[in-house]
């Protein structure tokens, strides 16, 4: 059993020394297919944990992109605007004011609701909405047009600016370019009472005085164009021993006193009056009154 | 509570491949729960020469016993044996230097390091050392800690193998995946299974005749005192017999294990044995006669063979315990009796200790695997012990089991 030893240091002494491990020399065929097994336990455990995750994926990604949809759904649902105005009012105006109905499918939208809303809005004289299936809400609105501006105080003690449409309806008007503001004429002596609701009411009979301006506007526009102030203090529709009065302050004549009745006639002979004195160089005039038929006063300076 | 163990002893025999996986709990107990066997080719005189081979064999035993035990091998246990193998016995020595010449366990630590020193040539590698006790100035003395004394010498049976062959053998099973936790000799594995403590007190010598080689180890005050391989085993029979009767190889193992007789008896002068034996037509009959004094004279030269290496050793006063036959070969017929006369002292056949009481497995092919986990299992109460000496260590290998 005993042999001859050496003195020579060996690389290693013990079996324990040897390194272990997975060799491929001492593979079998058993442990070929032991590890074909385990590559396609391995294999299925990634398909099946790919799977899981795809499905946890896809079902996250069906949910977001199930909202997404319903999202764009609702907001290709939501009611495309057809608006058209006769006057200043456009669009815009009615998605800042109604934009709650353009939230919501055409098919919800009460039309009656919203034409009684708009018509609510002292600019909008009527107006008419129409659902168009499938998705247009159209609004056509015709406005009021403003024939004066009256300047008063609100609750709060605040300058309001309202214009006076030709139906005597006060309102804040709203789109309106500053010429056109500027050029309209103010109106002072006029009360304009607040309804039960806190609105203005409409003043009645404001009509004649509506004609009288147009008239002026269509017939002198050369005078009409220095129309500043229009007095309605001697207004007064109700009254029935003399024809309301309307003043005119003007840049040019100080003032100027028209009757609601025979408006064409009076403005006439203001022209004639004006003509007149022109011509004969008589001087300004700056009073005229013209709302004693067939006669006028007139106040030279 | 310990977390149970599966283990796998595995023998990559000459002739087969055992392999028996148990569990173990705590070092406390052991149920062995699954068996794999398969016929190995690829080995000669319990050499691999053939990996390959032994791996798909070894491979498909070990897979039969995970099978059978539905479970996974964690530790492996391997035997080994093969003519390569060698040992030879050194002592370490150191002087005691501490100041009232008191062993110190650094004198111990010392002289044991001094004794596993031993350079070995290039390719060998040690597989044990085997510890066979202390000379305290000359005088054995069984814990020489403490004691007085100027000179200290622990004696140590080492066992050496060639480095390539023990490669080989852990090429096989690191090929299945699985990693050696330890390396046992055959004959060590079955010896310290068969002899119980009183005979290896008294002295015993466990032989485990196998297909390639025979295996023995000597044990004397319960210490392997000596272990050896003889390169004669089955095989040398068969091929005996093969040639005597002009039968091939796998006929004469055949009429080996049917008829071979270790004794030449009276009665065989007469007897004819079938070659074959399964009245088969065209079988040819062989005397008995011729058939053991073939089987015969191989087992005698064997017996010489190791009464030779092991001299004076082998004698009646050397050894009370007397021989243990172990391993195939030795249910041959009279082989005891044969062992008796040749080595001319008491020789008996491997009984399995009565714990082991599948019938199957009390078999002596059985002996070293069951051997092996018999190490196993001392491995497990020592590591135990080692545990309870560290709890935290305890506590974190817990943890570490339970993400391993």
């Amino acid at each position: 059993m005993s042999r001859k030893k050496t003195g020579t240091k060996p690389a290693r002494t013990s079996w324990r020394d040897i390194k272990q491990g997975n060799r491929r020399p001492g593979q079998s065929r058993i442990t070929r297919q032991r590890k074909l097994i385990l590559v396609f336990k391995l294999s299925l455990f990634v398909l099946v944990a790919g799977a899981f995750v795809s499905g946890l994926l896809g079902l996250y990604y069906l949910r977001e992109n199930t909202f997404e949809e319903r999202k764009t759904l609702v907001r290709e649902r939501e009611a495309r605007l057809d608006f058209s105005s006769d006057g200043v009012l456009g669009a815009d105006w009615f998605r800042g004011t109604f934009g709650e109905a353009l939230r919501m499918d055409v098919r919800e939208i009460d039309v009656t609701a919203l034409k009684k809303a708009l018509e609510e809005v002292g600019q909008v004289e009527s107006a008419s909405v129409t659902v168009r299936l499938p998705e247009t809400l159209e609004v056509r609105v015709r406005e009021r047009e403003p024939v004066m501006r009256a300047r008063i105080r609100d609750a709060n003690e605040r300058a309001v600016l309202l214009l006076l449409a030709r139906d005597g309806t006060p309102y804040r008007g709203r789109g309106y370019p500053v010429d056109t503001l500027r050029r309209l004429p103010g109106v002072a002596g006029l009360r304009i009472q607040r309804s039960a609701e806190g609105d203005f009411a409409r003043v009645a009979g404001i009509e004649a005085v509506a004609d009288l301006l147009e008239a002026a506007k269509r017939l002198l526009p050369a005078v009409y164009r220095h129309w500043r102030i229009i007095d309605l203090r001697d207004w007064d529709p109700g009254r029935e021993y003399r024809p309301p009065l309307v003043r005119v302050k003007s840049a040019q004549i100080e003032e100027i006193v028209f009757s609601t009745e025979g408006i064409v006639e009076q403005l006439r002979r203001l022209g004639e009056i004006l003509d007149h004195s022109q011509r004969y160089q008589m001087g300004k005039p700056t009073y005229i009154d013209l709302s004693y038929s067939g006669e006028a006063v007139i106040r030279y300076d | 509570m310990s977390r149970s163990t599966i283990v796998g002893a595995v023998e990559i025999g000459t002739s087969k491949v055992v392999v028996l996986v148990a569990e173990m709990s705590g070092g406390r107990s052991m149920n062995i729960i699954g068996r794999g066997q398969s016929t190995n080719i690829g080995m000669k005189k319990g050499e691999i020469i053939n990996l390959r081979s032994v791996s798909d064999c070894t491979h498909a035993a070990i897979l039969a016993a995970e099978r059978s035990s539905g479970s996974k091998i964690e530790h492996v246990y391997l035997s080994f044996s093969g003519s390569h193998l060698w040992g030879f016995r050194h002592a370490g020595t150191t002087s005691i230097s501490s100041n009232r010449n008191l062993v110190r366990p650094v004198d111990i630590e010392r002289a044991v390091e001094n004794a596993k020193s031993r350079a070995l040539e290039p390719g060998e590698v040690y597989i044990h050392h085997i510890r066979n006790g202390f000379l305290l100035d000359g005088k054995p003395v069984e814990d020489p800690l403490s004691r007085q004394g100027s000179h200290l010498e622990v004696l140590y049976w080492h066992v050496v193998a060639d480095e390539q062959k023990v490669k080989d053998h852990m090429t096989v099973i690191n090929g299945f995946g699985l990693e050696v936790n330890d390396i046992v000799v055959s004959s060590l594995a079955s010896g310290s299974f068969l002899a119980s403590e009183e005979e290896k007190r008294q002295g015993v010598l466990v032989v485990d005749i196998g297909k390639g080689t025979t295996d023995y180890v000597l044990y004397r005050g319960r210490r392997a005192v000596q272990t050896g391989a003889i390169p004669v085993g089955g095989e040398h029979v068969t091929n005996d017999l093969g040639l005597g009767l002009r039968v091939k190889s796998k006929l004469a193992e055949g009429l080996k294990r049917r008829a071979a007789k270790a004794l030449v008896q009276k009665e065989d002068r007469t007897r004819k044995t079938p070659l074959v034996g399964d009245l088969s037509i065209g079988d040819s009959f062989h005397s008995q006669l011729t058939i053991n004094k073939i089987t015969h004279a191989r087992l005698e030269e064997l017996f010489i063979i190791l009464k030779n290496q092991l001299g004076s050793a082998l004698s009646r006063t050397g050894l009370p315990g007397g021989v243990i036959l172990t391993g195939g070969v030795s249910k041959t017929p009279l082989i005891a009796d044969l062992a008796e006369v040749t080595l001319d002292v008491p020789v008996s056949l491997g009984q399995s200790p009565d714990w082991v009481r599948h019938a199957e497995l009390r078999e002596p092919e059985y002996a070293t695997v069951l051997g092996l986990l018999l190490n196993a299992l001392h491995d497990q109460q020592s590591g135990e012990k080692e545990q309870e000496a560290k709890p935290q260590g305890r506590w974190l290998s817990r943890v570490a089991g339970f993400f391993g």
